[in-house]
């Protein structure tokens, strides 16, 4: 488990290195039944310093972040979105941008709306399939639903595996152990623009259909 | 679809939501040419 303390007396000052800090710890997905002590206190002390995590990375975004980068930020702060026992009303505030008032850390002071998942604006479709691509679906692709095809995300004609299979998808289910990563799914398809989706989608079924070597409007050299 | 069969209420909630807004964001023919569609309407 990666814990913070270390972080609040001499704290990372590279982004990848915070990023990888803020991962939510897997026991906190079993933190309304965990009976073993050490284990709730250092889930309690990486929570409590986890605030100090996001409030370094907020400094240092000044720079211009790269596209993997951006993805990287997104997975890692939206699942501060929502609910969840690694999470509170003021590292939701910090992670998200809304303007809002830091009750503990603050002393009430209001914040401006300019945090860490808003410094970059609205994520284009681009940026939501990045994260989509690289860090949900390799998640949810070890315990594929079983009416999907995990590949094409299409409804499979029949359960795979037979009816026992549904049952199966229960067992090893490896995304319990990715505690947010359902928040992270939400804050993506949230901000999905439809009208992008349907322009995104128009363009890859023409590119599908159209005979290969030939440009979109069907001729094999369109004039620019 | 994962989150929206699961038997703990808490991933069954989320998956509601987010189908919720996979409905409200994501194109209907896409829906209907995966098949997505039909898999909501017999949960």
């Amino acid at each position: 488990m990666a814990v913070l303390s270390e972080h609040v007396d001499e704290g990372p000052h590279d982004i990848g290195a915070l990023l990888n800090n803020l991962r939510i710890p897997s026991n906190f997905a079993q933190h309304e039944t965990l009976e073993d002590k050490d284990t709730i206190v250092q889930l309690d002390a990486w929570k409590a310093n986890a605030f100090s995590a996001l409030e370094d990375l907020r400094r240092l975004l000044g720079n211009k972040l790269d596209e993997s980068q951006k993805s990287d930020l997104i997975y890692t702060c939206a699942v501060f979105q929502g609910d969840g026992d690694w999470t509170s009303e003021d590292m939701r505030a910090l992670s998200s941008g809304k303007r809002s008032m830091y009750a503990t850390h603050c002393e009430m002071t209001e914040v401006p709306s300019t945090e860490i998942l808003e410094l970059e604006g609205e994520p284009s479709l681009f940026l939501l399939e990045e994260v989509l691509a690289k860090h949900i679906k390799p998640i949810f692709q070890t315990n594929p639903h079983p009416m999907l095809n995990a590949e094409t995300g299409r409804k499979l004609p029949r359960t795979a595996g037979g009816y026992a299979a549904a049952q199966d998808a229960y067992e090893g289910q490896v995304w319990k152990e990715h505690p947010g990563v359902g928040n992270v799914l939400l804050w993506c398809v949230q901000r999905i623009d439809v009208r992008a989706c349907i322009l995104a989608s128009a363009h890859a079924e023409l590119h599908r259909c159209r005979p290969k070597r030939t440009n979109a409007c069907g001729t094999l050299s369109c004039p620019r | 679809m994962t989150l929206l069969d699961d038997f703990e209420a808490r991933y069954k909630l989320l998956g509601i939501q987010v189908v919720n807004a996979v409905l409200e964001h994501a194109p209907l023919p896409l829906l209907n040419r995966t098949g997505i569609s039909e898999l909501i309407l017999a949960v």
